[in-house]
């Protein structure tokens, strides 16, 4: 699919519940893969509609999900220069098999959209309560050592 | 011969055992049911609590304990309830109640929810299950894995 940077502004600032249309919008929830998903149109395994009834277009809620969904997945260090965008992914390096795509169900797990030459990260901070921009430099700090091994996956 | 015999015993042993665990039983026999009608939180958390040993065996749950081999609704909890020893996170047990119907039937939809934040350390998972209204007790296979991120 093609994802610009306009597209991908637009969205900063937003809070969740201005990007699901179905109200699934509640501070206490992990709204990364959330938000990944209704911008990227992800609508597999367990949705936004499995949490709230709501009319409009569902996304899927949980990273591990949107992990193994990739066509590929790596180290972040490892990411190919010609992948102009995709996913990037942030848990302990021990909670995730490359070679499977899978992740295990750790709370502390986060995902994001990186795009452009800077790799710039567009993602829900569920501290702020709504979508921001970083560099990886400091999307790593998203988490704590050892919880901020970073991974990039490319998304069909 | 008598070693299939056994074999096939010990299979039909443990297909009754996951078919008691999955029918909302309790391991002496008696059906896990709510206290109260309508239920109190209380009594959302005692049939958690007594369902423990229920399989994993919904897609929604399946896979999704905090460590590759959890297979029962008592380990996934355990797993999410262990990440809650850090006093200077915010962290709750919360429940909630809903009116609904499954299969035909009146139901209380109950949820069960473990929240922490801390920073951006942010989730809230738990579970999901139904109990009829006439009577209170837990529906077979109603057990959902419910939470995001």
């Amino acid at each position: 699919m093609a994802l610009t940077d306009a597209y991908l502004k637009s969205f900063l600032g937003k809070h969740i519940r201005d990007i699901c249309a179905l109200g699934f919008a509640a501070d206490a929830e992990n709204h990364c893969a959330h938000f990944v998903s209704h911008v990227l149109g992800f609508q597999f395994k367990t949705t936004c509609r499995t949490m709230v009834n709501g009319s409009g277009t569902p996304g899927s809620i949980r990273v591990q999900d949107v992990f193994a969904h990739c066509l590929q997945v790596g180290n972040w260090d490892d990411c190919p220069v010609p992948l102009f965008w995709g996913l990037v992914f942030i848990t302990n390096a021990n909670n995730v098999n490359i070679g499977s795509k899978q992740m295990v169900n750790v709370p502390r797990k986060h995902v994001g959209i990186f795009y452009g030459g800077l790799r710039s990260i567009y993602h829900y901070s569920n501290s702020q309560r709504k979508v921001v921009t970083q560099t990886p430099d400091e999307f790593s700090t998203h988490y704590a050592s050892p919880d901020n091994a970073m991974f990039w996956g490319s998304v069909p | 011969m008598r070693l299939r015999a056994g074999r096939t015993r010990l299979l039909l042993l443990f297909g009754a055992w996951l078919a008691l665990a999955a029918c909302g039983t309790k391991k002496d026999g008696r059906a896990v049911k709510l206290q109260h009608l309508p239920p109190t939180p209380k009594d959302v958390i005692d049939v958690v609590m007594a369902s423990s040993q229920t399989p994993m065996t919904d897609a929604s749950c399946k896979g999704y304990g905090t460590e590759a081999g959890d297979a029962t609704i008592g380990r996934y909890l355990a797993g999410f309830l262990a990440e809650l020893s850090n006093a200077e996170a915010r962290n709750a047990v919360t429940t909630s109640v809903e009116q609904g119907t499954e299969s035909g039937e009146a139901v209380y939809v109950c949820r069960l929810m473990i929240r922490h934040a801390q920073g951006e350390d942010v989730w809230s998972w738990g579970v999901q299950f139904s109990a009829r209204t006439s009577d209170g007790k837990v529906l077979a296979g109603s057990f959902r894995c419910i939470g995001a991120g």
